[in-house]
């Protein structure tokens, strides 16, 4: 392979080296933080923590504005804002979440939605649960780090990027990567059910595992490119 | 599986050949020609196998034997 090639495949080596020495540090910083976290809500002996969440919402409209926000939220029966907000001063449902403090003003443009939930308990054990999913994560993650650190170091210091190192590292990564994405899709549902009713979902983000995907048909590429690369080096 | 040996040094002996001697008339480098002398090597491209027949004054079947 030309020199220039091979520079620029040192050059990124180099780059790739510095940002995942760069990530690795953030993850073990992150990873402190949440084992202290946990450390503190195992301590705390209340069972449940209470919490509010306030959301804003504006909506710019030129068309009715009634027909707009009944897209936003159920308004059967009701024909003119005035009516609606008394009729929500109770407290209303929007993706069966309950709402209070309900205020709506309209403007020129459109409309903005102000709303608090009510109060939301969160069981204590919920949390450490999924701090601790957090932290197993996060270990597999500054694992997957580290192999992606030893093959930029690989690559940086490389005269050929088939070679036998560099292989070696690779097949690390991808199957590190691959433990990622596997627990990384387990482990979503204790965090999804954190605020809800606990019903564990799993979602599979498909970008992910076409990421994967494409990671191990690499590496495979690869194992292929070096085969022919050592009987190239080895023919006379 | 059989295996096919390189008889490069028995010709060259016959020959009264050395190594730097045949890299020159060949062109290979004498790493290279060890290498094949002492069949370190997976394959060997014809261009080589006429080069070193040329050189030594052989058929194919000099250098290289299969054995079971």
């Amino acid at each position: 392979m030309e020199n220039t090639n091979i520079k620029k495949i040192n050059t990124a080596g180099l780059v790739g080296y510095i940002l995942s020495v760069i990530l690795i540090v953030g993850a073990i910083v992150a990873m402190v933080c949440i084992v202290l976290c946990t450390i503190g809500a195992i301590t705390i002996s209340d069972n449940n923590i209470n919490v509010k969440i306030a959301t804003n919402v504006e909506v710019n409209s030129t068309g009715n504005f009634l027909e707009k926000l009944g897209s936003f939220i159920s308004i059967d029966g009701i024909d003119n804002l005035n009516a609606f907000t008394e009729d929500a001063k109770d407290g209303i449902k929007v993706n069966d979440e309950d709402l209070s403090e309900l205020q709506i003003q309209e403007n020129d443009g459109g409309f903005v939605v102000n709303a608090k939930t009510n109060e939301i308990t969160i069981s204590m054990k919920r949390i450490i649960v999924a701090l601790i999913a957090a932290i197993v994560l996060l270990v597999f993650t500054i694992y997957a780090l580290f192999t992606v650190k030893a093959l930029m170091k690989a690559l940086k210091d490389c005269s050929t990027p088939f070679s036998e190192e560099v292989i070696k590292r690779m097949t690390r990564f991808s199957y590190a990567i691959i433990c990622v994405v596997v627990l990384n899709t387990l482990l979503s549902g204790c965090w999804s059910s954190l605020t809800s009713k606990f019903t564990y979902k799993i979602n599979i983000n498909l970008e992910s595992v076409l990421l994967v995907a494409i990671i191990y048909i690499l590496t495979v590429v690869f194992k292929y490119g070096a085969k022919l690369q050592q009987e190239s080096d080895e023919t006379l | 599986m059989g295996k096919i040996i390189l008889r490069l040094d028995r010709v060259m002996a016959d020959r009264k050949m050395s190594l730097n001697e045949l890299s020159e008339k060949v062109g290979v480098a004498n790493v290279n020609l060890s290498k094949l002398k002492n069949g370190h090597v997976s394959a060997i491209r014809f261009s080589t196998l006429i080069a070193l027949c040329e050189a030594l004054d052989c058929q194919p079947g000099d250098i290289i034997e299969y054995e079971k």
